[in-house]
């Protein structure tokens, strides 16, 4: 009885430890499985929903017993519509709804807001963080690309192939070419282990870098666990990660970073329609300088060593003494053509200098290797450690089919094909669900950088794979799903009035502003705001004034004196690993450490200090308090500074409690700064 | 939500499915956190803060801590045939200290005299022999990967217990190794990145360090309005938000605003109050070497600063002193750098234990690295990441032992070997953190400080 009994516990224990250390990886996940079209769900109120997304989210709500809430007024509506769209406030033209969502999508601040939301997924910066903190002088131009990408709409699945294989894809013109190539400085803005000695070392660690970032990014899935061991919970095996690694590190990265301890990232990739051979030019003129340099020099040592036998003999070659003896004449002769020698050197040399080609512009971007690798799988992740090479490939787990990757191709192109393809179940889904949290504050999954078996499940499966369905169809245009989503009722819906309901929509929760956002407003009231796109960072003007091994951040005082207080639109300030400017770090902007599909939201007395205190925020209301100078009277000035900041009438006690303020001497400025400090200006209801 | 007493992945196994929490947790994610609120630790602590004297460059093992008489045997004796690099015995005289009888050397008189509350770990030992990788790996466990630091971990693990107060400072940081990198959160909440005040030299570079004298943060002290129309500012702002809150019904954004607010006002009276010695004694200042000219005055006024913090309830407090990095002329630069901070350091020990601070502060010191006992050409000592030394005192660790021990040259640890991680896992242990469970999860991973690695060292724990 006790032995049997023994056997059974112990049975029991073998099994279900072994269940628990397995974990055997779920195939069937549901992020995993194909994209499907989906039926209409019944609804009984017919007459709320505007949009088959409404119905989606009206099921799901009516099921659970909750209502909609009432919609927002146009005011509040407006809006919410101008800094979702553009991140900026509203201007005072009013304009019929469905027609203001057309214009700001065709406005070209429309890049500028969206863009920023995908540089933080694409964990951008300029410079290099880790021990070697070195400039990315050139990052700036992935940046304008994004810009340029949201604002021309360019398809997502276009968009996704440009930054992995942009070297790859044929161009049809030259402008083309430089806007694929500037693409690929999605795989160069990243982490690099700079001072890493060891090469291989380096280059696992370079390809962990954009093995994280791609399956992430693109994905929402985490590989990088895979380079130890299997991953846990997900089925990706440490095999794929090395297939993955085999693909970047059979490309060269062209990162124009120049430091003293390694030169594989020095160049740059020459853009332009003659940029090749532009450089092809300066290069040899570099050689042909060199050369000729080298040949100056020893005509220079030949005539030193001359003179400095004739000063040993009691000769001064300068004074020259008239009596000098006659066995020195021929020795100072030959001294005087070799002083012309050195002449015309000198004057051959600054005028082939003269002759240097104007260098062509350059840019961050990628191209094949000349060695293309199969990736040894490391032993627990352990470079000294290798296995047997694997070959180049993807992620096994997705039933995608990746094309052949050739012996001289690093499979980069693939690699963008396989990620792009309609029939990936991740890729569709991930964006939609980013371009809905960014809308709507919270993801349809709530955890958009982790689809995987340990991320959150989607609350709306069905409405998820409908609209990754229909942007597929629409030509992956990201304009199309924000229209979709901007004019459904479920965006367009007031305040919720229960937290619960709000976990299903019913009501707008509001949202906390970004840093950048926050910042813009404050520019963009005042009136100082440079509404045009800034082409070049602070960043690369600081580093022509230092030799490129020297733009090491902290060196030389290199880079600390980067400012925020330019009057740009915020994506336009410099963006350092590991040394944040001060608003945009204590407002939570995305550490380009990592890739960030969600910004944290902590309140921290830090940023109602810099609110308070910042000369910067101070500077912003006294200008804006002077651009409402011309209102006949106090009240009429209250107002009309209210609307502007929170585009809406002031309530009675607001007005009074202001008007107490002004009567007793506070300044304009002073109550502008107030009013930049409110709640209400840094919330989007 | 955090997973602070379990992991994600047991919580997940508990609720079946987990999508039931997930739902719990999206609940919550919606609420603003304020990330510094002080929360409970995984068992009752030993210590509530942390000083961790940074002795950046590597301070020289065999000429401080760990005493090699048998080195005198190969004294002189080249490393290897036909090597300019000898073998070299400390020219420092180490003597017994205390009732412990601990040997300390004479490079050290002011630290030593602190021997019975030293926890001496002479067998330390990390991955890497470069600074920039060391140094890094120091703060934030990992070198190749931007990680949080150990300051911003434990901030965010414990919270802080002054609100008006950041919970993690770092005086006079670096510019090696990463510079911010050392003290910043990663992906952890912002709030919980450090503070810095001040910064160290570049070496040979250009910069110079900053003064620590009269040194004031950013945005804590207003160009424009004096204290009294700030009041008149916040006042009008309150009931601004008020109304809004009112409108709103409920609403934590502007709760956490209103809150932040209220703070920040009181911060910015309250930080320049720590930093400021106006209510220190002519004899403390004296006690830490602060004065106009002083070797002292630099790292006192810093050892003195991380007092004052740890009083106004600052969680982990870093000193920085660089760079004790001596390629070149050890006997000469070695004793310049014990000069400027022995004293210091000897003093902070003393304050703490008279105000009764000891007990609950660790205090943690030592270099990302030591140095082997040989001697290059230029009479300097070079790099050595096999084996080294650091101590701790206070905050419930054994005082007046030595733990581990080197080879008998004290150039490779091999007793009780301790690696960094190690040192980790026991410092968050003695604050009550289990190292393990410490996690975060970011991007489907839960991370923690000490990575896969680490194990307590319960030798050294009281």
């Amino acid at each position: 009885m006790n032995a049997k009994l023994a056997t059974l516990i112990l049975a029991w224990t073998l099994c279900y430890g072994w269940l628990l250390a397995a974990e055997p990886w779920d195939y069937q996940h549901w992020s995993f499985l194909p994209v499907k079209p989906q039926h209409l769900p019944d609804v009984k109120d017919m007459s709320w929903p505007r949009t088959r997304v409404d119905q989606f989210i009206l099921a799901k709500m009516e099921a659970a017993g909750f209502k909609p809430a009432p919609p927002a007024d146009v005011d509040k509506l407006t809006r919410r519509l101008w800094f979702d769209l553009v991140g900026l406030p509203p201007d005072a033209k009013s304009v019929e709804l469905s027609m203001l969502v057309e214009q700001l999508l065709a406005s070209p601040h429309f890049g500028e807001r969206w863009a920023r939301h995908w540089l933080d997924v694409a964990r951008y910066a300029e410079s290099s963080g880790n021990t070697r903190n070195m400039a990315y002088v050139l990052a700036w131009k992935y940046r304008n690309y994004a810009i340029r990408a949201f604002n021309r709409d360019v398809p997502f699945d276009q968009f996704i192939r440009e930054q992995i294989a942009g070297d790859l894809i044929p161009a049809s013109t030259p402008q083309q070419r430089d806007e694929q190539l500037l693409a690929t400085g999605f795989l160069n803005v990243g982490t690099r282990s700079l001072g890493e000695q060891d090469l291989i070392l380096y280059e696992m660690n370079l390809a962990d870098d954009l093995i994280d970032t791609t399956c992430h990014a693109f994905l929402a899935l985490s590989a990088n666990c895979a380079r130890c061991h299997d991953h846990k919970f997900d089925p990706i095996p440490t095999r794929d990660y090395y297939a993955l690694a085999g693909i970047f590190r059979s490309t060269r990265y062209l990162s124009g970073v120049e430091t003293n301890n390694r030169a594989e990232s020095a160049s740059a990739m020459p853009l332009g329609p003659d940029g090749v051979k532009r450089m092809t030019a300066l290069k040899d003129h570099e050689k042909r300088l060199a050369d000729m340099t080298k040949e100056y020099v020893d005509v220079e040592k030949r005539r030193n060593s001359q003179r400095d036998e004739l000063v040993k003999a009691g000769v001064d070659p300068v004074k020259m003494p008239k009596e000098m003896p006659a066995a020195m004449m021929p020795k100072v002769e030959a001294l005087k053509q070799m002083d012309k020698a050195v002449e015309d050197w000198k004057a051959k040399l600054a005028a082939m200098q003269k002759t240097a080609p104007l260098p062509p512009a350059t840019g961050m971007a990628c191209q094949e290797s000349d060695k293309f690798i199969n990736c040894p799988l490391m032993d627990k992740g352990d470079y000294k450690q290798p296995l047997a090479a694997v070959p180049r490939g993807a992620l096994s787990v997705l039933p995608v089919k990746l094309a052949p990757i050739g012996e001289k191709e690093s499979g980069r192109k693939q690699l963008a094909d396989w990620i792009a393809s309609k029939d990936n179940p991740l890729t569709a889904r991930v964006i939609v669900n980013r371009v809905w949290l960014k809308l709507m504050g919270r993801g349809l999954v709530d955890t958009p950088d982790d689809f995987g078996k340990l991320g959150a499940k989607p609350t709306h499966p069905e409405l998820l794979d409908d609209l990754a369905l229909r942007f597929m169809q629409n030509g992956w245009s990201v304009k199309w799903l924000i229209r979709e989503i901007t004019s459904s009722a479920v965006y367009q819906q007031g305040a919720a009035s229960t937290e619960q309901g709000m976990m299903l929509y019913a009501g707008r929760a509001p949202k906390r502003l970004e840093a950048e956002v926050i910042r813009d407003a404050m520019l963009s009231l005042s009136g100082t705001l440079k509404q045009c796109v800034i082409e070049g960072s602070q960043v690369e003007e600081l580093a022509k004034q230092v030799t490129p091994q020297g733009r090491e951040l902290g060196r030389k005082n290199f880079l600390n004196d980067i400012k925020e207080d330019l009057l740009v639109r915020s994506i336009y300030l410099p963006v350092l690993r590991g040394s944040q400017t001060p608003m945009m770090q204590c407002f939570n902007a995305a550490d380009p450490a990592s890739i960030v599909g969600q910004r944290s939201n902590g309140i921290v007395p830090a940023q109602a200090l810099l609110l308070m205190n910042s000369n910067f925020v101070m500077q912003q209301a006294e200008s804006f308090a002077k651009r409402t100078e011309a209102n006949s009277n106090t009240e009429a000035r209250l107002n009309s500074v209210w609307r502007s900041m929170f585009y809406r009438a002031s309530t009675s006690n607001e007005l009074s409690a202001m008007k107490r303020s002004i009567d007793s001497g506070m300044t304009w400025p002073q109550l502008c700064h107030v009013l930049m400090q409110s709640a209400e200006f840094q919330i989007l209801y | 939500m955090k997973f602070r007493f379990n992991t994600r992945r047991e919580l997940l196994r508990a609720s079946g499915t987990g999508f039931g929490w997930m739902a719990f947790q999206s609940l919550f994610a919606s609420k603003p956190v304020n990330p510094l609120a002080p929360h409970g630790s995984h068992f009752p602590a030993k210590a509530k803060r942390v000083i961790f004297l940074f002795m950046c460059g590597g301070p020289s093992q065999v000429d401080t801590f760990d005493y090699k008489p048998k080195l005198s045997k190969q004294h002189q004796k080249p490393v290897k045939e036909g090597s300019t690099t000898v073998y070299y015995q400390s020219p420092w005289q180490f003597r017994p200290r205390g009732q412990s009888g601990m040997l300390i050397s004479d490079l050290l008189p002011h630290i030593a005299q602190h021997a019975d509350d030293l926890c001496v770990i002479n067998s330390m030992y990390t991955d890497h022999n470069a600074h920039p990788q060391a140094i890094l790996q120091m703060n934030t466990g990992s070198f190749a990967f931007t990680r949080p630091s150990i300051g911003s971990w434990v901030t965010y693990g414990l919270g802080t217990e002054n609100q008006s107060l950041p919970g993690f400072v770092s005086i006079n940081p670096g510019f090696q190794g990463g510079g911010g990198l050392n003290y910043s959160s990663a992906f952890l909440p912002a709030a919980c990145n450090g503070t810095p005040i001040g910064h160290g030299g570049t070496g040979s570079e250009s910069v110079p360090m900053a003064s620590l004298k009269d040194i004031q943060l950013p945005f804590m002290k207003n160009a424009k309005h004096d204290v009294a129309t700030q009041r008149r500012q916040l006042d009008l702002l309150q009931q601004i938000n008020h109304e809004r809150l009112a409108r709103d019904g409920s609403n934590a954004l502007v709760e956490g605003i209103i809150n932040s607010a209220e703070l920040a006002f009181n911060m910015q009276r309250e930080m320049p109050e720590v930093m400021s010695f106006k209510n220190e004694s002519p004899k403390t200042l004296e006690m830490y070497g602060i004065g106009d000219g002083k070797p002292t005055d630099h790292i006192g006024r810093a050892c003195l600063m991380a007092r004052r913090f740890c009083e106004a309830g600052v969680r982990f407090v870093q000193v920085n002193q660089d760079f004790w990095d001596d390629h070149t002329d050890i006997f000469k630069n070695h004793p310049q750098h014990a000069l400027e901070s022995d004293q210091p350091v000897g003093a902070l020990l003393h304050d703490l234990k008279q105000r009764g601070l000891l007990d609950d502060t660790l205090i943690v010191w030592g270099g990302e690295f030591g140095r082997p006992p040989l001697l290059n050409k230029n009479n300097g000592r070079d790099h050595n990441n096999v084996g080294f030394t650091m101590w701790l005192a206070g905050g419930g660790t054994k005082g007046g032992i030595r733990y581990g021990s080197t080879d008998e040259t004290g150039t490779t640890a091999v007793e009780n070997k301790v690696h960094l991680h190690d040192l980790h896992a026991t410092m968050l242990y003695l604050l009550g953190l289990d190292h393990e469970k410490l996690t975060y999860r970011y991007a489907g991973r839960d991370f923690r400080l000490t990575d896969v690695y680490g194990k307590v060292v319960s030798g050294v724990v009281a």
